[in-house]
């Protein structure tokens, strides 16, 4: 049945091969069903053991609780307690996480445009870059108060440095001989931003957005475990204080599943814009 | 700078010389702006000396006329490279004469065409785009015609690729490459082609296709090519006439007219005794240059 409609589906671009194609589809098929069935059993493999070491009293539960009471937290707790608080995580990541691609990128070509700024503030920008950044944050909640401000500020000093970096690395390393095929053909300086450099750039700019979007995140919790009034961070500080490991655990298996839905979020938006021209190679053809 | 009206008199004077020495075209078949045997490049004691102090070229000079495919041919290091980017702008010219059609070297002139011994091609182009790119730059306009996308399919077709348009530069060969930025240059309709070593890094089957190539799409319209290499079998089955360099400090050392009849197959080239001849007479002038 469902191989007839594949047949089906395949016929209808009469250019390409369809009997390889098929083949291929399930190869491909199989391939990701061995993939997915690989990663859950590792999963579950993992719970497994977790389990059995606490019921057989290898290891207090108290230090490291256990599968079900954690499951247990996660579905009692889930909408009152873990939702709006990954919910105010999330929403002060964004805040960070836009801040830092706007005024990063922006920075990054100011940089790339006045070379002597650059020379200037360089040593500044390493400075405060090589700085742990988790050390500005009792000044930034000294500052902004205990709300989105602070955490949001802490995230954005991680977040900018990597976009702005990224940005200007992506433009300086244009292919020089694209440079001078631009002056060869008389290209305005407009034309060889847009048509070339800006081009060219993306990719990089879009490896440090990605990287950008993954510290807002740290930064924030990071803020938040330090003083705040919701969030994951402030959570997770909460429930180890009171030794309450299943919720900890919770929590932490709560922030794994945001960050991989991120990642995951900002593939796709790399995948859709950036498409053919940077994907692996996939099939050489001679000449 | 050279006064005008100098360069204008010496200019009819070769024209007249040429006119008395050579037989003269009966009809100018293609309709050019420019009229054939005028000269389109002169280099006049042109010397070169880079920031390090070496002097890379001495007191070059040569002409070419319309329509004519010159190719210069010389040992690695002897600034047949600078010179093209001088005729082409891209270098600073520092002492002599050097104009194209009448007027200084400059980057971005519309009438003159570089090809580069790479590609460059813009990788998230499809072919096609890579092909207009040229176009594109010089009309400035946002979108182009379906009838210079036509001649794009069509220049496409004539170099083997009609079939890739729509594919990545990263999915082609490094000759399928090259031959797009073939097509590319010849896309843009500038009467002047200068072409820096453009086939140097490929091996030697692909770069027989893309001579012929290159030969094919010269033949249509008859430009003016100015071609550097280090091989001289490419040069000898390319030119109308070959400029042998010295090694460094670069000067011309001697200019052999290559009389192979047109339009040319490189294949029976190889077969053909004159071609052997050409190769021996001018090799025995190069190998002198080749301190090994």
């Amino acid at each position: 049945m469902s191989s007839g409609a594949t047949r089906f589906d395949r016929t209808v671009e009469p250019h390409e091969a369809s009997g390889e194609s098929r083949v291929s589809i399930v190869i491909g098929l199989r391939k990701t069903f061995l993939l997915y069935g690989s990663r859950a059993l590792l999963f579950f493999g993992l719970l497994f053991i977790w389990s059995a070491v606490v019921r057989l009293h290898l290891v207090d539960r108290v230090f490291i609780s256990s599968p079900e009471d954690v499951g247990e937290f996660l579905i009692t707790n889930f909408w009152h307690e873990l939702v709006p608080n990954t919910l105010a995580t999330l929403l002060a990541t964004m805040i960070a996480f836009a801040l830092s691609s706007l005024v990063g990128v922006l920075a990054g070509l100011l940089l790339v445009e006045l070379p002597y700024l650059k020379w200037i503030v360089d040593p500044f920008l390493t400075a405060f870059n090589s700085m742990p950044r988790i050390a500005l944050a009792p000044i930034f909640i000294l500052w902004f108060g205990i709300g989105v401000p602070s955490k949001v500020a802490l995230a954005f000093s991680l977040g900018f440095f990597i976009v702005l970096m990224s940005t200007f690395a992506g433009i300086r390393n244009v292919d020089p001989v694209l440079l001078r095929l631009s002056r060869s053909l008389g290209c305005t300086g407009w034309q060889q931003f847009t048509k070339i450099t800006l081009p060219w750039a993306i990719p990089s700019v879009f490896a440090g957005l990605k990287l950008a979007l993954i510290y807002s995140f740290l930064g924030v919790v990071t803020s938040e475990m330090l003083a705040s009034k919701v969030g994951l961070g402030q959570l997770i500080m909460y429930y180890s204080g009171i030794l309450r490991m299943d919720a900890v655990f919770a929590i932490l298996f709560v922030m794994a599943v945001c960050a991989v839905i991120l990642t995951v979020i900002a593939d796709r938006i790399e995948a859709a814009l950036l498409g053919s021209w940077t994907e692996p190679l996939q099939s050489a053809r001679g000449s | 700078m050279r006064s005008e009206a100098g360069s204008n008199a010496r200019g009819c004077f070769d024209r007249l010389r040429r006119h008395g020495t050579r037989k003269l075209e009966d009809h100018p078949s293609s309709v050019t702006k420019l009229a054939p045997r005028q000269v389109q490049i002169r280099v006049d004691s042109v010397s070169h000396r880079f920031g390090t102090g070496i002097l890379a070229i001495d007191e070059m000079k040569f002409e070419i006329v319309a329509g004519e495919f010159v190719v210069i041919v010389g040992p690695s290091g002897c600034g047949k490279t600078t010179i093209l980017n001088i005729i082409a702008g891209l270098t600073a010219q520092q002492t002599g004469a050097v104009s194209v059609d009448n007027g200084p070297p400059k980057a971005g002139r519309h009438d003159v065409a570089y090809m580069f011994a790479q590609d460059a091609l813009l990788p998230w182009r499809q072919v096609i785009d890579n092909v207009l790119f040229g176009v594109e730059i010089h009309s400035g306009a946002r979108r182009l015609t379906d009838e210079i996308r036509e001649r794009a399919r069509e220049i496409l077709a004539m170099v083997g690729l009609g079939a890739f348009e729509n594919s990545y530069p990263r999915q082609l060969s490094h000759g399928m490459r090259q031959r797009v930025a073939l097509a590319r240059t010849f896309l843009m309709p500038s009467p002047v082609l200068l072409m820096d070593e453009p086939f140097g890094a490929l091996d030697a089957h692909t770069k027989l296709m893309l001579e012929q190539g290159l030969l094919r799409l010269w033949e249509r319209d008859k430009r003016t090519v100015l071609f550097i290499t280090h091989d001289l079998a490419e040069a000898i089955s390319l030119a109308d006439r070959i400029l042998v360099c010295t090694a460094r400090p670069g000067r011309i050392k001697s200019e052999i007219s290559i009389d192979l009849p047109r339009p040319r197959n490189i294949n029976a080239l190889q077969h053909d005794e004159r071609y052997h001849e050409y190769y021996q007479r001018i090799w025995g002038d190069l190998s002198q240059e080749m301190v090994v």
